[in-house]
């Protein structure tokens, strides 16, 4: 989709972008991170053409950019900048309509856009339509700015930290959304960041620049497993195994749970299954499938009564959804001080547990003895 | 300053009231015998008008009531409490004016056929206290509305209806006025001219300079040098400095003086007055345009705009507050200065004020200034009024 | 950085020489304004030297400033301690707008209170110098970061010490900036003054229109623009060095 074939950019004495090459296929995320002043900023900027690269070539979809006006090029790429940059004096919908009507859209076409793109970033148009960009929060302010640039559907995104002003928890929030967007969207975004838990969640490639150069450019699950030098490996951190778990989910890594019906003969069950079970504890349902609690089986055995052995727990206090991360899943664990977590779909049923020895497994997979 | 704060009778207008009161003990009017005799003072308590006393009085106590946060006012709500108080001072601006008038006429049927009657102190500050509950009223109320204009405007109607019955014709100032009446109104326009036509000339000339010096920053140094410099020079000196080679000009070349060019005149004024008007334009035309917000201009760049495109939808209309107030400054400024261009012939309203001095006449004087000042108040009221009307929606807090 | 400054010194040095230069050898305005003005029988203003209009010019200006720069420091002091914080607004509307009154139009009114000569002249650009001064005192002391007084009330300094060690030298290059545009208003009002009967470098301009002499005129011109001029750069010059070594 898009490719920069050594790209140098200098000033003056200062090399900002120093011989970069990459590519980045159709429907990718690729992020770019590193160190302030690495040249980010500066490469995003080459791809958009509001910088001149001093040497090297960029090609979007086979074809070089620099056949293309830049005004031209720049209304087919989506911009989100750095520091949001809403234009003050026009409302949220003007706004977002700025690229469309540079490309001559009908007015009737560019106000279905704008609520279509609104609805799509989870804000009310009737609400937000006429707002002007003063009266935002900061998070709406960043929404807007990711809807501006998604306005002309733009194949190509360009986005140079745009979660950078918020709190931690709604950029959370923001990256949640925009993945979930993405999925359906399916756009070539190049993301530009500087942390390294946004990174891992966003991207399929991540691309770590160090003085101008790349350094190291790899999915995130190899990255985190294996650092390519020391730079990277103090990049990533001594957590780097903990961040790694962010990569994967809980559904890809489902036990089977063992999990009795409490309607059925259950004391009958658990006295034939005796032998078979390992574990002390076994997880109750109702006829339904969804989560009740869990047996302690040596005190059943001991006093055989159900009701004094069973623990009754809320679902969602206690359990995971499958598509956790399986960090969380091993925070879960550690805060409470078990070595199993049951898993349950939408309706509260389960469908499965996450246990502590597969999650050892795959850190130590990044860690060769 | 142009957005409505809460509106709330502030201390302003208490201060304005207890300034009325003080000024019912002041003279309302000074009778001479002849026009540069001096003269001996007549108070309103002492006139028949009682009821002028009575009618103020009562007025201020309003004002005092409403200002107050508890007790009979709290029956109104703090808004149209707010608007009571400005048409209060609309009333008393001109209400004395208006009693000053019916005063003068009642003495004059009594006096010598020479006497003369010039507002007195109590006059200037009951409209001092009129102007300053306006204010305070002003303030509450959105700039731009209706009521903010009725309550700018509704005075000053008042007064030019009573003004064209003749209600103040016997004052002194009114009688230097009857005495030269059309020779009057050719000077307010003859001033609304200079001021006018140097002014254009500014904003033709300062807002491409403005915009020059911001696109070439190697030039902001030396242009502003220059302005900074013709705006230090003191107003006659610079109309004097323009005499020597305009008259020298025309003198040379037959064409220049057949345009009506020379030393003294309309053209010297017009280009020292423009001269003047420019640095406010071209520097809040700079400073408007460089303020703008960097990443709403990389933002619009990146989102594919021209560079007009740019100047026209992003950077003229962010800096237009800006460039605004710079022209309001010099509007007020060149209705100030071009007072000074009588003395080179140039006309306007100046010109009474220095045939008032010249004859020491302080009615003529009058005559002079009080047009001046109210026409400066005038400009820069509408000014507001107009940067809050153009001012982009999105810019008001 | 250093070299600048002493730069920009020296050329405002050289420019008072050339100025006092000017000033007291009439000799040079004589043939100079001769040559110009070859039709004009008499070409020097007669009633007085242009040293001592300089002079009298000097005086209304420093008399009204000195005047206007304490009235000013008491009453922006006055409206931002605790005390008079409740009068800043209206001291800031009522200098907003007297801001728009025309100098001259207030020199006019000046004459029927105070009849004619300097009084009036000097009351006039009194009152009008105030107010830039004023406003700039009240910006520069209410401008300044809360952090400073905060730090300097919890190192134990007393109000008045605060006042007089941190809250003025911090406000001094506004407040100074202040000063600057009101000596540079009066010294143009000042020539208006003339017309009242106040002398100064105005006498030689108003006798030139009134006889139609236009080479006194330009003495009294060149010589006041030369004075604002000077008088601007010097005071900026101050301004300049008061920022640089305050920070
Ligand atoms: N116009 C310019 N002139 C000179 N040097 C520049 C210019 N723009 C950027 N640089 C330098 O180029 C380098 C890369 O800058 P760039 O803005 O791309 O960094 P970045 O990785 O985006 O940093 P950040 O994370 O802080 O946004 C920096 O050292 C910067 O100082
Ligand atoms: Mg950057």
């Amino acid at each position: 989709m898009i490719e920069l074939k050594s790209i140098t950019k200098k000033y003056s004495k200062l090399t900002a972008v120093n011989e970069i090459s990459f590519r980045v296929e159709e429907g990718e995320i690729c992020v770019l991170i590193g160190p302030s002043g690495c040249g980010k900023t500066t490469i995003i900027k080459m791809i958009n053409r509001m910088l001149e690269p001093t040497s090297g070539e960029i090609y979007i979809q086979g074809k070089n950019i620099e056949e293309s006006k830049p005004e031209i090029l720049r209304r087919n790429i989506g911009y989100v900048i750095q520091n949001i940059g809403l234009f003050p004096h026009m409302t949220v919908a003007e706004n977002i309509g700025v690229v469309p009507r540079l490309l001559g859209w009908s007015k009737n076409s560019i106000t279905a856009r704008t609520e279509e793109l609104l609805d799509l970033l989870g804000l009310d148009p009737d609400e937000y339509s006429d707002k002007y960009p003063g009266k935002l929060s900061g998070g709406e302010a960043q929404r807007i700015g990711v809807a501006r640039a998604l306005a002309a559907d733009p194949p190509l995104l360009l986005m140079d930290e745009p979660f950078g002003a918020v709190d931690p928890l709604n950029r959370e929030r923001l990256q949640i959304e925009f993945l979930k967007i993405q999925r359906k969207l399916k756009k070539t975004v190049i993301f530009v960041t500087h942390d390294l838990d946004e990174a891992i969640r966003l991207a399929d490639t991540i691309v770590l620049l160090k003085e101008g150069s790349i350094i190291q450019k790899d999915t995130p699950e190899n990255m985190l497993a294996h650092p390519k030098n020391r730079f990277v490996k103090n990049f990533v951190g001594t957590d780097r195994a903990l961040k790694r778990l962010a990569r994967f989910t809980v559904a890809d890594y489902l036990s089977k749970a063992e999990g009795l019906c409490i309607e059925k003969n259950i004391s009958q069950c658990i006295k034939n299954k005796r032998d078979k079970l390992q574990n002390r504890f076994l997880w109750i349902t109702d006829r339904q499938g969804r989560l009740m609690g869990w047996l302690d089986i040596e005190a059943f055995l001991a006093q055989d009564d159900i009701e004094e052995a069973l623990t009754r727990v809320n679902p969602a206090e206690i359990a995971l959804g499958a598509d956790f991360t399986l960090k969380e899943a091993l925070a879960r664990m550690l805060s409470q001080g078990v070595s199993a977590i049951p898993v349950i779909d939408n309706a509260d049923r389960l469908i499965g547990e996450i246990n502590l020895s597969t999650i050892e497994k795959i850190t130590q997979e990044g860690y060769p003895k | 300053m142009t957005e409505a704060r809460n509106a709330r009778v502030d201390r302003i207008s208490i201060l304005g009231a207890i300034i009325g009161v003080f000024a019912l003990a002041a003279p309302l009017l000074v009778q001479k015998a002849n026009r540069l005799a001096s003269g001996t003072p007549h108070y309103l308590w002492n006139s028949n008008s009682v009821f002028a006393l009575l009618f103020f009085g009562f007025l201020y106590f309003i004002v005092f009531v409403l200002t107050m946060q508890r007790g009979p006012a709290k029956m109104f709500k703090q808004k149209p409490r707010v608007i009571l108080v400005g048409l209060i001072g609309n009333i008393v601006l001109v209400a004395s004016f208006f009693f000053a008038g019916s005063e003068a006429r009642r003495l004059a049927a009594a006096a010598a056929p020479y006497a003369r009657f010039s507002l007195g102190a109590g006059v200037w500050l009951l409209s001092l206290s009129g102007y300053m509950l306006i204010v305070s009223a002003q303030k509450s109320v959105k700039a731009g509305s209706g009521m903010n204009l009725f309550l700018s405007l509704s005075g000053l109607a008042l007064f030019i209806f009573l003004f064209g019955t003749g209600a103040f014709k016997d004052l002194s100032i009114m009688q230097e006025y009857a005495a030269r009446k059309e020779r009057f109104f050719q000077e307010v326009l003859q001033h609304l001219r200079l001021t006018n036509i140097a002014v254009a000339i500014a904003l033709l000339l300062g807002m491409p300079l403005g915009v020059w010096t911001y696109r070439n920053q190697r030039l902001e140094k030396p242009i502003f040098a220059i302005i900074n410099t013709i705006q230090t020079i003191p107003g006659l000196a610079l109309f004097g400095l323009l005499i020597a080679p305009l008259s020298l000009l025309s003198l040379r070349y037959p064409l220049i003086r057949t345009l009506g060019i020379s030393g003294i005149g309309a053209a010297p004024a017009i280009i020292a007055l423009s001269l003047y008007a420019l640095l406010p334009i071209t520097y809040n035309t700079h400073i408007g345009l460089k303020t703008v917000d960097a990443a709403v201009r990389e933002a619009g760049r990146g989102m594919g705009m021209s560079r007009r495109e740019i100047f026209f939808s992003i950077e003229v209309p962010l800096s237009v507050p800006v460039i605004f107030n710079g022209v309001r400054t010099s509007v007020v400024q060149a209705v100030g200065n071009t007072a000074i261009a009588a003395l080179i012939g140039a006309g306007g309203l100046g010109t009474f004020i220095f045939q008032g001095l010249g004859q020491a006449a302080p009615d003529l004087i009058l005559l002079g200034a009080l047009p001046i000042i109210a026409l400066a108040v005038i400009a820069d009221r509408s000014m507001f009024v107009l940067t809050a009307l153009i001012t982009p929606k999105g810019l008001k807090v | 950085m250093k070299r600048a400054r002493h730069g920009n010194c020296l050329i405002i040095l050289l420019l008072l020489i050339l100025f006092f230069f000017l000033v007291f050898n009439m000799s040079i305005w004589e043939t100079a304004l001769k040559t110009l003005f070859p039709q004009e029988k008499e070409v020097i203003y007669p009633r007085a030297t242009l040293a001592v209009l300089v002079g009298e010019h000097l005086i209304l200006v420093s008399v009204s400033t000195l005047m206007a720069l304490f009235t000013g420091l008491l009453f922006g002091i006055f409206v931002t301690r605790p005390v008079g914080r409740d009068f800043l607004e209206i001291v800031n509307d009522i200098t907003a707008l007297a801001q728009t009154f025309p100098p001259v139009a207030v020199l006019a009114l000046a004459v029927p209170l105070m009849g004619f000569g300097v009084k009036p002249t000097v009351g006039a650009l009194f009152l009008f110098s105030i107010l830039p001064i004023l406003r700039n005192t009240i910006s520069g002391l209410d401008s300044l970061a809360p952090e400073v007084l905060e730090a300097a009330r919890g190192m134990g300094l007393s109000r008045l010490q605060i006042l007089l060690k941190i809250e003025l030298p911090l406000a001094l290059p506004v407040i100074m900036a202040g000063i600057r545009i009101a000596v540079v208003i009066n010294i143009g009002t000042a020539t208006v003054g003339a017309v009242v009967g106040a002398g100064g470098l105005g006498a030689p301009i108003i006798s030139g229109l009134v006889r139609n002499n236009p080479a006194f005129v330009l003495e009294g011109a060149a010589t006041a623009a030369f004075l604002a001029v000077i008088a601007d750069q010097l005071l900026s010059s101050i301004e300049r060095v008061m920022v640089k070594t305050e920070y």
